[in-house]
């Protein structure tokens, strides 16, 4: 099931890719995503999941494993639950016509 | 002992009692009695000897006394303060309020709980003033634990009445090891619902004249909100990086009014397809998605996309990753 909470996207995948660390919960919990200038965090306070982190070639890659239903929350979008699974972590894009180049959305 | 599942509708309400009562003590008169009481007692649960205690009308001017002081003995402090409050009263009060509540209903209320002021204002002063030390931010951790034991949850009250006590009355402080500097609360927050707001001025607003401004919650640059909606230019609109600043800024100049200056390519289920290239010198073609935010009532952003993007499909695609590959997800929010 594909989920999109803010500018964070949860792709299915069928198995985690090899060689991914652990990645420790920080105080209330699982911090999928920070925001950079507000401050506010897309988190899981659920026990029921995994951050995995993969560094290939310079470029951190995240992955989320679910092992039972969890909740996704911040402070600015309605909660989500997110089923059972394994999901890459990803990011929302945006084109900079002043730059003319493409980027991360920022918030 | 079962675990608590789910709350009451009289305790939902009592819920935005408690929130109100948090909302409100993060601005007005600061209580200087109870605020040396406090900074006594978390001294002494850290072994130290009672400091000199000095105030200042905000944190940037507590910030700048603090800075002819030595900075080492304030990181020392600093991180005693932050460990106690954290590893030895936030994580152990967290962790009966966890072993009492089931995660579904934990997960609900911590939703509710960190939309309200505190956390805002906790993480626009973190964001401002970095590493010194913010109080206010553990509001709304307070607020939970006031509100889990009046619903049930059983707390060392010891802890649970020095961490209340101590973020209760000190709004912002830099503990040292023979001097504690702290700052007064703001004497002004405006409100919108959860948000701070204020369309007029700055939304947080201390006695000396220090503050910020925001627009339903996002900070802004003061001229976005001292700028007359009609002199703001939609180049610098689209030219601010910041997506939430973004959305603000188009509330208040209006959604037409952006559209006016682009030329609608499709429009389907919501989303609006524009070419903005007039506002681009030398761009022949500027695509953006304009959609409205599904979680914050009446806003709207407006995001460039890949000149390769030709319809609102390959527009939300690109967004997601990848122009060719279908982002149509069933959750979203």
């Amino acid at each position: 099931m594909q989920i999109q909470h803010g500018d964070v996207l949860l792709k299915p995948m069928d198995k985690l890719p090899s060689g991914c660390k652990r990645q420790e919960r920080e105080g209330v919990g699982l911090v999928i995503a920070r925001g950079e200038m507000t401050g506010h965090n897309h988190v899981i306070t659920d026990k029921g999941a995994t951050v995995w982190m993969l560094e290939k070639n310079g470029v951190s890659n995240l992955y989320l494993e679910v092992a039972e239903p969890v909740v996704i929350t911040h402070e600015e979008h309605k909660p989500l639950e997110i089923p059972t699974g394994i999901y890459e972590i990803g990011r929302v894009k945006e084109y900079d016509y002043l730059a003319e180049m493409e980027r991360r959305v920022v918030d | 002992m079962a675990k608590i599942s789910t709350i009451t509708e009289l305790q939902q309400q009592k819920l935005y009692e408690y929130m109100e009562q948090w909302r409100d003590n993060a601005s007005g008169e600061t209580d200087h009695r109870a605020c040396e009481k406090a900074i006594l007692a978390m001294y002494k649960r850290m072994e130290q000897d009672n400091p000199q205690i000095l105030h200042f009308t905000s944190p940037i001017l507590a910030i700048k006394a603090a800075s002819r002081l030595d900075s080492q003995l304030y990181s020392q402090l600093n991180s005693q303060l932050d460990s106690q409050l954290y590893s030895q009263l936030y994580s152990q009060l967290t962790s009966q309020l966890t072993s009492q509540l089931t995660s579904q209903l934990y997960s609900q209320l911590y939703s509710q709980l960190t939309s309200q002021l505190t956390s805002q204002l906790d993480s626009q002063l973190y964001s401002q003033l970095n590493s010194h030390y913010i109080v206010v931010w553990w509001g709304h951790w307070s607020c939970y634990y006031e509100f889990a034991k009046f619903i049930g949850v059983e707390f060392d009250e010891a802890k649970l009445n020095l961490l209340n006590d101590f973020v209760r009355n000190i709004h912002s402080c830099l503990p040292y090891e023979n001097v504690c500097i702290y700052s007064d609360k703001p004497t002004k927050c405006y409100w919108k619902g959860n948000n701070l707001h204020n369309d007029n001025g700055k939304a947080v607003e201390y006695a000396d004249g220090w503050g910020w401004y925001v627009l339903n919650g996002v900070v802004m640059k003061e001229e976005y909100v001292t700028t007359p909606a009609d002199r703001i230019k939609p180049e610098s609109i689209l030219a601010e990086k910041n997506v939430d600043m973004r959305r603000e800024l188009i509330r208040k100049v209006g959604v037409e009014k952006m559209m006016s200056y682009g030329k609608i390519i499709e429009e389907s289920n919501g989303y609006k397809l524009l070419d903005m290239a007039k506002l681009f010198r030398g761009i022949p073609y500027a695509p953006f998605l304009l959609m409205r935010n599904p979680s914050v009532a009446d806003t709207s952003h407006l995001e460039g996309v890949s000149p390769e993007c030709h319809t609102i499909e390959q527009a939300i695609n690109w967004r997601a990753g990848n122009i060719s590959i279908q982002w149509t997800p069933e959750q979203l929010s």
